[in-house]
């Protein structure tokens, strides 16, 4: 009886602890993900956001670029952070009339919405298959392969996790700089 | 008749007498390229180059098939200019050329027809290609698929829309001689003077990079003494200087601006935006290893001694 008793109280105190983590979890996400954010708020998440793309992607040019030893795990873990933070985690920090202080965000992300969320979506794809071709053999012709591809295998994340991560790297690279040349002023 | 009428008249006269004067003085004067004839293209170098030059970037609309078969709009503060169908078709394209005649466009800015070309074409970059690659380009493009797609009229607000005028632009800013040093550093050895050289010839000759880096003035023509100096672009965006000073000041190695060209990332994990990630896109992306090495090394040795 008293084992029971026991347990039924640890059990209700876990309950509780997993209650208020996870509450105390969303109301983080909130407040950096909710779509009703102020402008200023949507702004400082969004600056929040693209500091963590640079870091993790400075870390992963370094590796292709070979000015960091080529490292899969380090790699799979950089890019996961992007992955983890695209799509909508991406888009719910551009809520209208967030160009604000020295954003560089422009008017026709909002004429263009289906276009940039599409491009905030594919971001996370290639970021996933970064990570998960990480430690696959390297290619010397990723451009080479990427021309080999159609439009539906570049994006089927089944398909490039099979292949090099320079191929998924190349196309990631690709995406930030269509989303940079259209919806970033320069 | 009253003087004023006459005086007017006179007035009128003697400028149409100066604009036929000015027209003859810088009419289009075709070079003889019959040499070409002899160069045999070489069809791998030419496909490399039309999309190193940028010709497959400028002449293909974005988002479609049809390769090479214009419609790309260049917005200017002049108006815009909405690049031909340069495929081999015959009607609509460029199938009719003889290499003399594409000789004359990329090295003169003179059509065919014998009218000036906007120098929205950059012949003032590609006068410094050498013969062969002009050869095989030339090449390239005539075997390359002809699309049957009518090129569009410019959208050029008068009066910069007269060619004629181009003559007189052409007189003040086509430059025949190169802003860049062509003497190497004395303290590179042969495979670096080979490397630099490569690099000058693809950064002011082939890719053009001053058309975009280099600041232009009223009219339109470049500040050859802040030549890849950066500024204002053509679209009112900012470009950043691309000079030795600048580049080597921000930290940057060869590797770096290799790269940066291959792929659009930047050193510090950004990546370009603005017309560069196009020209990425399009062009650098496509250069081989060692093209894109040595545009870095030249770009950070090129003041020369």
């Amino acid at each position: 009886m008293n084992l029971n008793r026991t347990k039924w109280m640890y059990g209700f105190i876990g309950l509780i602890a997993v209650t208020a983590v996870t509450m105390v979890a969303a109301l983080n996400m909130n407040k950096l993900y909710a779509s009703d954010l102020t402008p200023s708020q949507a702004y400082e998440a969004r600056q929040v956001l693209m500091k963590s793309y640079g870091k993790s992607m400075k870390t992963i040019a370094g590796m292709f670029r070979g000015k960091i030893e080529y490292n899969g795990d380090e790699l799979a873990k950089a890019a996961s952070i992007i992955a983890d933070q695209a799509g909508d985690k991406m888009t719910l920090t551009f809520t209208k009339d967030s160009i604000i202080d020295d954003s560089e965000a422009l008017p026709i992300i909002w004429q263009e919405w289906d276009n940039f969320s599409a491009l905030a979506q594919e971001v996370g794809l290639y970021a996933q298959a970064l990570a998960l071709s990480a430690n696959n053999p390297r290619s010397d012709d990723p451009m080479g392969e990427i021309s080999m591809l159609s439009d539906a295998e570049k994006k089927d994340l089944s398909v490039l996790s099979g292949l090099a991560p320079d191929v998924s790297f190349r196309l990631m690279a690709q995406n930030c700089s269509a989303c940079h040349k259209a919806y970033r002023a320069d | 008749m009253r003087p004023q009428f006459i005086k007017l008249r006179l007035i009128v006269g003697i400028l149409m007498v100066l604009a036929i004067a000015g027209g003859w003085f810088t009419r289009p004067q075709s070079k003889d390229y019959a040499a070409y004839h002899e160069l045999i293209p070489n069809l791998d170098n030419g496909a490399y180059l039309l999309n190193v030059a940028g010709c497959a970037g400028c002449h293909t609309a974005e988002n479609s098939d049809l390769d090479l078969a214009g419609g790309v709009i260049l917005s200017t503060k002049f108006g815009n200019f909405i690049t031909p169908n340069i495929t081999s078709d015959v009607d609509h394209g460029i199938g009719k050329w003889d290499i003399v005649q594409f000789a004359n466009a990329m090295k003169q800015g003179i059509s065919p027809t014998s009218q000036h070309y906007f120098p929205a074409l950059p012949y003032q970059y590609y006068q410094f290609m050498s013969d062969q690659d002009m050869v095989d380009l030339y090449g390239a493009l005539m075997a390359s698929t002809a699309h049957p797609v009518p090129s569009k009229p410019n959208e050029v607000i008068f009066p910069f829309s007269v060619r004629m005028l181009q003559g007189g632009w052409k007189t003040l800013f086509f430059e025949h001689v190169q802003p860049a040093s062509s003497t190497p550093p004395t303290t590179l050895n042969q495979a670096e003077i080979d490397q630099w050289q490569r690099g000058r010839y693809l950064v002011n000759a082939v890719s053009h990079c001053g058309a975009c880096h280099t600041p232009r003035g009223i009219l339109g023509g470049e500040k050859t003494d802040l030549y890849l100096a950066g500024g204002i672009g053509m679209d009112g965006k900012k470009v950043p200087s691309i000079e030795e000073s600048s580049l080597n000041q921000q930290g940057w190695t060869a590797d770096d601006i290799a790269f940066a060209l291959k792929t659009g990332i930047l050193m510090d994990g950004d990546a370009f935006g603005g017309s560069m990630a196009e020209f990425v896109d399009h062009s650098t992306s496509k250069l081989t290893e060692s093209d894109a090495t040595s545009i870095g090394f030249y770009l950070l040795n090129q003041s020369g001694f």
